[in-house]
């Protein structure tokens, strides 16, 4: 029961759309009957098909075409993460860090990070990270069981990715924004002139969450100091019982 | 989103809301012993629950649960005593104690559940809301005489003890927070009041819960890694063991599967295991003194 409680919901709704973030990898063999992932595909082949129609008409032989609908090795394509999940893991494709977790928010968070507003646009900001850093980190450990230690450098790369992202990812969400988080939620109830709603909105999904229960608490400590608690109410499971 | 952790652990693992949470503490607080003065003769000792209260002697105090002692006040068959620490002098040295910024500690001098049984008190008494002993009636010189100074007293100290509170998250969230360890935080909250920590444990609860989750040893976003292999030989196992094995081959696998995975994942010890490798942080600054102890 304790270990259920933990886990989030099959169908949580921040999580579903947490995964659907985009990312970038390539493929690290030609996948067959993919091309259509891969928006450049047709630009790509045409002008392949045109240095090869040239290079025969130089020769003089006739077209032999290479193998259609083939997502070549190497090509960039970007999915959601649910899509990509068990490509990663089994080392079919290797993943790049979508730009948002990229070296310009990694300052952008350091330099202000309460400043910084998740809500926009990046809700999931945290939370996409987190379940990206837990997918590299699943398919390290698959790397590493499968390959011997001489050939082990994927492995590494991408526990060091992983390592790298959750160390960003905590830094900022610890640190000064928690306090802030934790302030706002002392306070959010008691100060009338203070309005909160400006915080709240620059919060991720993640922070928005901590913030809920905290306020919660909080009012529920200021309702019992106004009025008690008064009766305890039977559990509506016992009343409809 | 996930679930909230039981708040009070032995009414199971059913969630409580905060309000619940509270109105269960202040309902506990009920049971706490109390001196009162009855103004009426009772032989027989009365037998409860808890056990045995009684008997009473008109003038002669007794020691009864709160909640009796509240019920028997509001029907004015009984004065409370109020218990020692409810003292104006005694509170201001406890709030001088709180306000110091040396002192890391809260208070020993207040018992967990102060806010619940003061409130209980003075509501009874009808002393604390400045219309004091004329409401009374009958009870016009009120057990309480300066019950609106031990009221304010009581908001005040409430007050300086959430700020100690909230500058310790702060000195948490500086040093061990926000940075990847393998240390577990704990924060130093002895002598904290039942309400205090209920004000703070949601939020607390949670950042505890996402630090265990961004540092990797959480399990709450981790799919479960399937071993190939392994399945392959469950699979064989349990099909020439019989179905009987299932739960048990399953049970193994799945330990075998938390050792691999969690190499670095340690539960931290009890504290009276740690003696000399609990290193502990002490924070200088503006921020006070706050103790937060790091376990390995």
């Amino acid at each position: 029961m304790a270990a259920t409680q933990t886990m989030p919901s099959y169908y949580d709704i921040d999580t579903i759309l947490a995964e659907e973030e985009l990312i970038q990898i390539r493929p690290s063999f030609p996948f067959s009957h993919l091309s259509h992932l891969d928006p450049e595909h047709r630009s790509r082949k045409r002008r392949r098909v045109d240095k090869e129609n040239v290079g025969n008409a130089n020769r003089g032989s006739s077209v032999v075409g290479t193998a259609p609908h083939v997502l070549e090795e190497g090509a960039k394509i970007k999915m959601p993460m649910w899509a990509v999940d068990r490509w990663v893991v089994l080392g079919f494709v290797t993943v790049t860090l979508p730009g948002v977790y990229g070296r310009k928010m990694k300052e952008r968070l350091q330099a202000d990070p309460v400043s910084v507003d998740l809500g926009t646009n990046n809700t999931h900001y945290f939370l996409s990270g987190l379940l990206l850093a837990s997918l590299l980190q699943r398919a390290s450990q698959i790397a590493k069981r499968h390959r011997s230690r001489s050939a082990s450098s994927p492995a590494l790369q991408l526990s060091a990715l992983a390592q790298s992202l959750r160390y960003s990812l905590l830094n900022a969400m610890m640190g000064d924004r928690l306090r802030r988080n934790f302030d706002w939620t002392l306070s959010a109830l008691d100060a009338m002139e203070d309005d909160a709603s400006g915080h709240v909105g620059r919060l991720s999904v993640l922070e928005k969450l901590m913030f809920e229960k905290g306020v919660e608490s909080s009012g529920a400590v200021v309702r019992w100091r106004e009025g008690g608690s008064g009766r305890i109410a039977g559990s509506k499971v016992v009343v409809r019982g | 989103m996930t679930s909230a952790p039981p708040s009070v652990s032995f009414f199971g693992n059913t969630p409580l809301s905060p309000d619940r949470s509270i109105a269960i503490s202040s309902f506990l607080a009920g049971d706490e012993p109390i001196a009162i003065i009855p103004s009426f003769h009772h032989p027989e000792p009365l037998g409860l629950i808890s056990g045995q209260v009684g008997p009473f002697r008109a003038g002669m105090d007794t020691v009864v649960p709160l909640w009796l002692a509240v019920m028997l006040r509001r029907r004015k068959l009984a004065k409370i005593i109020p218990p020692s620490w409810m003292d104006a002098d005694l509170l201001k040295e406890v709030l001088r104690f709180e306000r110091d910024p040396r002192e890391a500690n809260f208070s020993s001098l207040l018992p967990y559940r102060h806010a619940e049984i003061a409130q209980a008190i003075l509501a009874a008494c009808r002393a604390g809301s400045g219309t004091g002993a004329s409401g009374g009636g009958s009870a016009g010189d009120s057990e309480i005489p300066d019950a609106d100074r031990i009221k304010l007293l009581l908001e005040d100290i409430a007050t300086v003890r959430m700020d100690k509170i909230r500058r310790n998250v702060h000195t948490l969230s500086s040093q061990i927070l926000s940075r990847p360890s393998r240390v577990q935080p704990i924060i130093d909250v002895t002598n904290i009041g039942s309400l205090e920590m209920h004000a703070v444990k949601s939020f607390v609860t949670e950042s505890f819960r996402l630090h265990r989750e961004l540092s990797g040893k959480g399990n709450a976003y981790s799919q479960p890694l399937q071993s190939a292999e392994g399945s392959r030989k469950e699979n064989a196992e349990s099909r020439s063991n019989g179905s009987r094995l299932d739960g048990a081959s399953r049970g193994r696998l799945r330990a075998s599967r938390l050792v691999r995975e969690d190499d670095d994942l340690q539960e931290p010890r009890p504290l009276e295991e740690i003696d000399g490798d609990g290193e502990e942080v002490t924070g200088h600054g503006d921020t006070g003194q706050s103790r937060i102890r790091r376990h390995r």
